[in-house]
C-alpha cells in the first residue's frame, strides 16, 4: 500500500546511504561499526544523522535546594547519565541511530566506494543447483496444490461433451477425472559457489592488535565475497609451529606461544581442499594473515614450493596480508615477493595498522578474480 | 484515508459524547476516523497530521516507528489532533472495549486543547494549514531543487525550539522593532586629518592611513552596537524579520516558526494534558460506560497506562494524581487560611468539611 511519507522514508535511507559511504572508510578501519548482525541484515550505528539541536548541559542545571549559591561553592556535580556508571541511563543526548542495511546494500556501497570490480565466474567451477518451480498441470496431486481453475473448466467441458450441462441451471459438479493439480518442474541452474580460506598465525608474536585488524579485514572481505557467491563458506585454519582447522570463535580468540610455521597450516588447506572443496566445484580463496615470521629460511622456501606446485593451481586468488608487529620481523613478505611478482593469482599487500584495513581490502579485491 | 465510522463506533460516540457534554466538558467537534497499523504509524510520524511538508525527518520517525511497532515494543492506540474540528484516529481492529476508552480520553483532550490558556493562541485550523505548508514547499522544491529547500529545512529545524516559550502570555504577542541602537552618529570625530599646508597634504595626511583610521573608527561603533537593543527569545522571529533571506527561504522559516508555535504548548502541558485526558477516561467509563465484563480488562489497561517504571516519569500517572489530589483537598476543604495554620497533625489528619468544591 503506498504512503504520502514513502516518499520520506525513501529520502532519509539514501541519506543513510549516502552517509554510510562518506564514512566507510572510518568504518572499515574499525571494528564496532557492525552492531548486530542478523543474517542478512547489518546494524550500523551512525552518530549525528539526526539534526543538531541546542540541548541543556545536564550537569549544570539548577536543582531544588540548591538555592542562588555563591562563587566557589563546591557541589556534587549533578550526576549527568552518562554510561560505565553501572546503571543504564535513559538520555536521549548521544546522537546515536541504529540504521539497518542488507548485507548485499553494504557490500554495493563498499564496491562502489572501494572501485571493486565484480568477479567474473569463472571457468565451470559451478555446481548444478536444482529448484523447482510450479509450472505444470497434472491429473494427479496432493489436494493442497488443486488447481480450481483447471478443475473446474475441465468439469465444465466434460459436462458439456455428455451433454450433462443446463444452461438455465449452470451447476457443475467436478468429478474425481477432471481434478487438475499443479505440479513442479526441476529446473538445473549453475550456482557459482566459493570458500574462503583463512589462514592466521596464532604464533607468540601476533598480538590483539593485529588479531583484531585480521578480524575487521576478513569481515569485509566475507561480506564482497557473499555478494558475489550465493554460496560462500569460510574455513578457519590458525597455526604456529603446527596447524589446525578451527571454527570462527576460535580463530579469532586462540593465542599460542609456539613458533611459527606456515608450511603446516598450507598443508592443512590442501588437506581441507582435497577432502571437501574439490576446485572444480568451488571458487577457492586463500586469505592468510601473519606477522611475516616464519621458522627458517629453509621451511620459507618450503612454503614457496607448495604454494606454487600445489595450492596455487587450485586458488582463485591467494592473499597475503601482513600485519605489523613488534615482534615480528616481516621477512615472508620480502620472501614471497621475488618467486611471485609477476602471478597475477598471488596479492602481497603490508596492512599498516587499523587504518591500512580499507586499503588492504582494495589490494585484495580488485583483480575481480 | 477517509474510512467511514462503522455503525457500532458511531452510536459509541454519540454515548461518550453525551457522558462527556454531562460532566460540563466543552469541545469543537470530534472527528473519529479508523485507520490500519501503517497509516496510523504514518500519523504518528507527521505528529498527528494527515499532510505534512516533504522532509526526511519524518522517514527517519516513520521507520523508526514502524520498527518499534513491528517488533512488538509499542503500539499506538489514537491520536488527537488540536484542531477544530478535533480530529482523533483509532486504531483498526481494537477491541470495542478500548476503542470505548480511546474515545473518552480523547474527549479530555478535546476539552484541554479548547479550554486551556496555553492553547488558547494556537491556529484550530492547523490541518487546513499543515496542507498548505506542504504544497508551499512542494513548490519551492520543485522550482530551487530538492537538496536545496532541504538543507535549508535542515537548518531551520536545528533552531526549532528557539521561540518564545511564553508567548501565550505576552499582551504584545509579536515583535518589538529591534533596530539597533548604532550610537549617536553625529559625534564624528572628523575625518582624522591634521591642518597641512596643501603641498605637504599627501604627506602629512597620506589618504591610506586616513582610511585606516576611519575604518577602525568604525569598527569600534560596530562594536558598541547592540543589536536587537534587548536579547530577544523568539530567535527564529528575529532571524524571519532581519536575517538576509531569499522570498522562499524567508516562507519556509515562517513556515517552521508557526509549526513550532503550534506545538509548544502540547509539550509544555504534556502532564496536565495527559492528566486531564486520564482523570476523565476513568471518570466516563467507571461511572457510566463500562459493561460489567470489561472492568478486569479496563483496569488491565488502565494500569498499563499509568503504570510508573523507575526513572521513568510517566505523564498519565503524575497528571491524574495531581488532578485527583486536587479534587480531594477542594472537596475537603483542605485549603484556605485554617487549614494553613492548624499544626495538629492529627487534626489535619482527619480534615473534612465538605466543602465539595473539588468539581
Amino acid at each position: 500500500m503506498g504512503l504520502k511519507i514513502d516518499s520520506d522514508v525513501g529520502r532519509f535511507r539514501k541519506i543513510v546511504r549516502g552517509r554510510v559511504r562518506d564514512e566507510l572508510r572510518r568504518f572499515m578501519s574499525r571494528g564496532e561499526m557492525i552492531g548486530r548482525r542478523g543474517r542478512d541484515l547489518v546494524s550500523i550505528p551512525l552518530p549525528r544523522i539526526d539534526l543538531p539541536r541546542f540541548i541543556h548541559d545536564p550537569g549544570g542545571q539548577q536543582h531544588v535546594g540548591q538555592g542562588e549559591g555563591k562563587e566557589g561553592d563546591v557541589l556534587a556535580p549533578a550526576g549527568g547519565q552518562d554510561g560505565g556508571h553501572g546503571q543504564a541511563g535513559n538520555m536521549p543526548g548521544e546522537h546515536i541511530l541504529e540504521v539497518e542495511l542488507t548485507l548485499d546494500e553494504l557490500a554495493e556501497i563498499m564496491g562502489e566506494e572501494l572501485g571493486l570490480p565484480r568477479i567474473e565466474p569463472r571457468g565451470r567451477k559451478n555446481i548444478e543447483e536444482v529448484s523447482s518451480r510450479y509450472t505444470g498441470i497434472s491429473t494427479t496431486g496432493p489436494e493442497s496444490l488443486r488447481h480450481f481453475k483447471r478443475t473446474y473448466r475441465q468439469a465444465l467441458k466434460r459436462q458439456i461433451a455428455t451433454g450433462t450441462y443446463d444452461p438455465a441451471r449452470p451447476i457443475v459438479v467436478p468429478i474425481r477425472e477432471d481434478r487438475r493439480y499443479r505440479t513442479f518442474r526441476r529446473v538445473p541452474q549453475p550456482r557459482a559457489n566459493a570458500v574462503i580460506l583463512y589462514v592466521m598465525d596464532v604464533s607468540g608474536s601476533m598480538g590483539d592488535e593485529q588479531k583484531e585488524i585480521v578480524r575487521i579485514a576478513s569481515l569485509w572481505i566475507d561480506t564482497w565475497l557473499q555478494s558475489q557467491y550465493r554460496g560462500l563458506e569460510a574455513v578457519y585454519v590458525i597455526h604456529d609451529a603446527e596447524a589446525r582447522e578451527v571454527d570462527r570463535d576460535t580463530f579469532f580468540r586462540t593465542r599460542e606461544s609456539g613458533g611459527t610455521v606456515i608450511s603446516s597450516a598450507y598443508r592443512t588447506c590442501l588437506q581441507v581442499i582435497a577432502e571437501r572443496f574439490p576446485p572444480e566445484d568451488w571458487n577457492l580463496y586463500l586469505f592468510q594473515f601473519s606477522d611475516g615470521d616464519n621458522w627458517s629460511q629453509g621451511a620459507t622456501e618450503t612454503c614457496i614450493e607448495l604454494l606454487r606446485d600445489r595450492l596455487l593451481p587450485q586458488l582463485n586468488l591467494f592473499a597475503y596480508g601482513q600485519v605489523e608487529s613488534p615482534y615480528g620481523s616481516g621477512q615472508f613478505l620480502r620472501d614471497l615477493e621475488q618467486p611471485f611478482a609477476d602471478d597475477e593469482r598471488v596479492i602481497l599487500h603490508a596492512v599498516e595498522g587499523k587504518e591500512g584495513i580499507p586499503d588492504a581490502i582494495r589490494a585484495f579485491l580488485a583483480t575481480g578474480r | 484515508m477517509m474510512v467511514t465510522l462503522p455503525p457500532e463506533l458511531v452510536e459509541l460516540q454519540r454515548r461518550v459524547e453525551k457522558v462527556a457534554r454531562s460532566y460540563g466538558l466543552t469541545f469543537f467537534p470530534v472527528v473519529f476516523e479508523v485507520v490500519d497499523y501503517a497509516q496510523m504509524n504514518q500519523l504518528a510520524a507527521y505528529t498527528g497530521f494527515p499532510v505534512r511538508y516533504p522532509h526526511w525527518r519524518f522517514g527517519m520517525e516513520m521507520e523508526q516507528i514502524s520498527k518499534s511497532y513491528e517488533y512488538g515494543l509499542s503500539k499506538i492506540y489514537e491520536m488527537v489532533i488540536n484542531n477544530d474540528p478535533t480530529y482523533a484516529y483509532l486504531l483498526e481492529g481494537n477491541s470495542l472495549l478500548d476503542q470505548k476508552l480511546v474515545m473518552a480520553h480523547v474527549y479530555g483532550h478535546a476539552d484541554f486543547f479548547r479550554n486551556n490558556v496555553f492553547f488558547s493562541h494556537t491556529n484550530r485550523k492547523m490541518v487546513d494549514a499543515a496542507a498548505n505548508h506542504a504544497t508551499r514547499i512542494r513548490r519551492y522544491q520543485d522550482r530551487w531543487g530538492i537538496e536545496r529547500v532541504e538543507r535549508f529545512i535542515d537548518d531551520c529545524l536545528a533552531i526549532e525550539d528557539l521561540i518564545d516559550h511564553q508567548a501565550a502570555f505576552r499582551t504584545n504577542y509579536g515583535l518589538q522593532d529591534a533596530r539597533g541602537d548604532v550610537g549617536p552618529e553625529e559625534d564624528d570625530p572628523g575625518d582624522g586629518r591634521m591642518p597641512a599646508e596643501e603641498y605637504l597634504e599627501p604627506f602629512i595626511n597620506p589618504p591610506e592611513v586616513l582610511e585606516r583610521e576611519r575604518r577602525q573608527r568604525q569598527d569600534e561603533r560596530e562594536a558598541r552596537r547592540r543589536f536587537p537593543p534587548d536579547p530577544q527569545r523568539d530567535v527564529l522571529g528575529f532571524l524571519l524579520h532581519h536575517a538576509p533571506l531569499e522570498a522562499w527561504e524567508r516562507d519556509i522559516l515562517g513556515i517552521i516558526r508557526a509549526e513550532s508555535y503550534y506545538f509548544l504548548p502540547q509539550r509544555q502541558t504534556k502532564i496536565m494534558n495527559e492528566g486531564w485526558a486520564s482523570y476523565w477516561h476513568t471518570k466516563m467509563l467507571t461511572g457510566h460506560l463500562l459493561e460489567d465484563g470489561e472492568v478486569i480488562d479496563y483496569a488491565d489497561h488502565h494500569s498499563g497506562t499509568t503504570a510508573t517504571q523507575p526513572g521513568r516519569l510517566n505523564p498519565y500517572k503524575l497528571g491524574i494524581e495531581l488532578f485527583r489530589d486536587i479534587e480531594f483537598r477542594w472537596n475537603t476543604g483542605r485549603f484556605g487560611r485554617e487549614w494553613e495554620e492548624c499544626d495538629d497533625m492529627a487534626e489535619r489528619a482527619r480534615w473534612n468539611r465538605p466543602t465539595g468544591l473539588g468539581r
